[in-house]
């Protein structure tokens, strides 16, 4: 769900930014980039979480990957310290309820079909 | 970065002749070709087939590089039109992604659509953990 969703993130990016006339494409990039450090993340953490006294250490995913969100969008965006939390805040939690809602559905509709 | 190249002052493919030294014109302006002669023995061949290698190795370690310790810097790179040093950002998503679901399903003999499942869980913090039984068989 977080591959399928990948663009769909870079769109909410673009809404958040459009008035400072970044381009879709930009964001696009900037969500590629942004995934591609999560996966990169997720992999580290979760070959961690495998050794037995390491488990909780996949907890951290999220905060590590809010933390580089919002080292990424002041970055690459150069807004103000509040401005770029806030929107840090908003998009991820846009994007984390997006993922979880696609989950549901298409469990659902698994379901269904089943 | 200094690839060895067999260059000509003329482009072996349409003939154009380049307007600057052989050494500068690495591809031809006026059909693309890239200047070098591959009529050359076999042995320089495959020893330019290993520097590709590494070639795109520096490449891959400095975008590497960028995306763990510098947050943000490709993307701006990538605005400010310097793509040609760094991974293209598509190809570095399917190559990271593509590693991360190969690992998963290795290391535990999961499935794909498993580990899938498993990425989603830990990407948002255990929020989806409360649908995780639906469809579980």
């Amino acid at each position: 769900m977080v591959f399928v969703l990948m663009p769909f993130f870079g769109y909410l990016v673009y809404l958040f930014h459009r008035k400072q006339h970044h381009r879709f494409i930009g964001t696009l990039v900037f969500s590629l980039h942004f995934h591609s450090f999560a996966f990169l993340a997720l992999t580290l953490l979760l070959l961690l979480g495998r050794v037995p006294f390491l488990a909780p250490v996949t907890i951290l995913a999220p905060i590590v990957l809010a933390i580089y969100l919002f080292i990424c969008l002041r970055s690459v965006y150069g807004q103000s310290r509040i401005s770029t939390l806030f929107k840090t805040i908003i998009i991820g939690g846009l994007h984390v309820v997006s993922v979880a809602l696609l989950f549901l559905l298409t469990a659902f509709a698994s379901v269904v079909a089943f | 970065m200094g690839k060895k190249r067999f260059k000509s002052q003329r482009c072996l493919n349409c003939g154009a002749e380049f307007s600057v030294k052989p050494e500068l014109a690495s591809f031809c302006p006026a059909c693309g070709q890239e200047n070098h002669d591959l009529n050359i023995p076999l042995r320089h061949l495959l020893a330019e087939a290993v520097e590709t290698v590494f070639h795109f190795d520096t490449k891959s370690i400095r975008t590497l590089q960028a995306l763990v310790l510098k947050p943000g810097l490709l993307t701006s790179e990538f605005i400010r039109g310097r793509r040609a040093r760094y991974v293209t950002p598509i190809r570095l998503y399917i190559f990271i992604s593509f590693l991360f679901f190969l690992l998963l399903s290795f290391s535990s003999g999961r499935t794909v659509e498993r580990a899938e499942v498993e990425a989603d869980r830990t990407a948002t913090g255990g929020f989806s953990i409360t649908f995780y039984g639906i469809n579980s068989n």
